[in-house]
């Protein structure tokens, strides 16, 4: 086993007579790099702060590794949440919050933490409050991953990072799961960018799983056709068409759903077919009606 | 290379946690005691220049060493909690490390108090001043060892009280945190009127009887001091990490 295993059952939390997740369900395997998808207000930061204890679960059961991880100093030790505002001592320096973990976080790699921050060009004399709002989200990757814990979750860490910092991080992410293998689980907007780093995905909208799976069969359940667009705009009528693109008289629509002779009838007209994108199959689940109302933060 | 299970912190956590506070407090003790000597050689120079020096202007300090670790106790109870639970740790060992940190940081304060008003004794002898402590929370009589026990005992329950008014406004919000403030901060006032012994409001020899009031302050302090912990540990045990934005 490489990592904590999380079973999730039958989760409720409620913040006043907000619900923000509706006995939810779900798993983590271990050793494995999960997408947590979901919309604003759909309930991942909830779920992350219950499966590292930040906060408590109304009902429902929740096992890390096998035990609840609530004031489970095993199960804390070995679990990581790093949050897009970062939860470190904002009046120290970044070297010192780095000793503090180190003396804390029994696999700590200060190694690790010396060779991000060097990438990520952060002053270890700096304090997270003179920090940018980019530069703040790269010291939580630090933190994230220098922790190497079993569970590591990362909530939206990339706010703020620009593309360069970004690509570092999933690059320097990947790197070091291959070498250290753990749990990750990583809730992004920034789909695009994270889907290749995804084994799994978990969807939540509105405080419900509305699809979790592993990211290719996820991805089977949809296809991107691409040719002339007279023959892609025959080829998908009457089909769901979730998202289209043109570039003069080339096409690109992806489609939720597939049929038994989408192959040959691709080959006969000249088409391409491809996978679907995680984000085009995204929005496409979360999509709501006109006038349908969010909450903005759970 | 794998992780396969995540091990035990190396060492105790509540330890830790004690030193870390602890050494924390310190720093600014350090601080906020350097200042106040500053403050008080000069109120005695300026004093003996314009009047006759007679009172100990040390013991007025005490106010301060009261007040300004309280004050930061709050603080830190609010911003430490994040920072705790997110470095993987319990709420337990944030209760326990941080109520054996207040008890060292009162013990500290008291060992410093004491030891000044004994340097500003021996000051005041030797420019042939008279020394007595007049600061309407002391006995008149009031020797070095007994306000060493007094203080320290004193700043105890202050520095618990800032933990669990810190908490308190953590748990409960501004409104119900402001509301439980005469349970949370009121025993300070209480063990200050009841450690001042017959010389406050409070005549202990009156009230609890004997000729021992500040063996009886004492025990009642502790007590008092004891039942805050309690509410303090039970508040942390159960405290949620706020979320906060950057």
């Amino acid at each position: 086993m490489t990592g904590f295993g999380v079973e999730v059952r039958d989760l409720t939390a409620r913040y006043g007579t907000t619900t923000a997740l509706d006995a939810v369900s779900f798993t983590l395997r271990p050793g494995v790099i999960t997408g947590l998808l979901g919309r604003n207000g759909s309930g991942k930061t909830t779920a992350l702060s219950i499966l590292a204890a930040f906060r408590r679960r109304t009902s429902g059961t929740v096992l890390v590794d096998g035990e609840d991880p609530w004031e489970n100093e095993r199960v804390l030790a070995g679990t990581c949440l790093v949050r897009e505002s970062g939860d470190v001592a904002n009046d120290q320096k970044l070297k010192e919050t780095l000793e503090f973990l180190g003396d804390r976080r029994p696999l700590f790699s200060r190694e690790l933490a010396d060779t991000l921050m060097d990438r990520f060009e952060l002053d270890p004399l700096s304090r997270p409050d003179r920090l940018s709002r980019g530069k703040r989200s790269a010291f939580g990757v630090v933190v994230g991953l220098a922790s190497r814990t079993p569970l590591t979750l990362l909530d939206e860490v990339h706010l703020g990072m620009d593309a360069p910092s970004r690509y570092a991080f999933y690059d320097a992410l990947l790197a070091d799961w291959v070498e250290h293998p753990r749990t990750i689980v990583l809730s992004s907007h920034l789909i695009g960018e994270i889907e290749r780093l995804l084994e799994d995905v978990v969807v939540l909208d509105r405080g419900t799983v509305l699809t979790m799976s592993d990211a290719e069969t996820l991805r089977s359940g949809g296809i991107t056709v691409t040719g002339p667009a007279e023959a892609v705009e025959a080829f998908v009528a009457g089909r769901d068409v979730v998202a289209r693109q043109r570039l003069g008289r080339t096409a690109q629509a992806t489609l939720v759903g597939t049929r038994a002779d989408d192959a040959s009838r691709a080959r006969q007209t000249g088409l391409e077919l491809g996978p679907v994108a995680l984000q085009d199959l995204f929005v496409h689940l979360t999509d709501r009606p006109a006038g349908a109302t969010t909450e903005e933060s759970r | 290379m794998s992780i396969d299970t995540a091990r035990l912190p190396s060492r105790s956590s509540v330890r830790g946690t004690a030193t870390w506070l602890l050494w924390m407090n310190l720093y600014l003790a350090a601080w906020a005691w350097g200042m106040a000597i500053v403050v008080v050689t000069g109120a005695l120079v300026v004093i003996n220049q314009v009047g006759e020096v007679n009172n100990s202007v040390m013991a007025f300090a005490r106010q301060g060493a009261i007040w300004f670790p309280f004050s930061v106790l709050i603080a830190i109870t609010a911003a430490y909690l994040p920072v705790h639970i997110a470095a993987g740790l319990t709420r337990r060992s944030l209760a326990l490390g941080s109520l054996l940190a207040a008890g060292g940081l009162a013990l500290v304060y008291g060992v410093v108090f004491a030891l000044l008003l004994v340097v500003e004794r021996a000051v005041f002898d030797a420019f042939g001043w008279q020394w007595r402590i007049v600061e309407g929370l002391s006995p008149d009589s009031a020797d070095v060892a007994t306000l060493f026990v007094s203080s320290t005992l004193l700043f105890l329950v202050a520095y618990v009280s800032g933990l669990l008014v810190g908490m308190s406004y953590q748990r409960l919000g501004g409104w119900w945190g402001t509301l439980a403030l005469p349970l949370t901060a009121g025993p300070i006032l209480l063990v200050s009127a009841l450690l001042a012994q017959d010389a406050g409001p409070f005549s202990t020899s009156v009230w609890f009887g004997g000729d021992q009031p500040l063996l009886v302050g004492s025990a009642v302090t502790l007590l008092i001091a004891g039942l805050m912990a309690v509410a303090f540990d039970r508040l942390t045990r159960g405290a949620s990490v706020p979320n906060r934005t950057s």
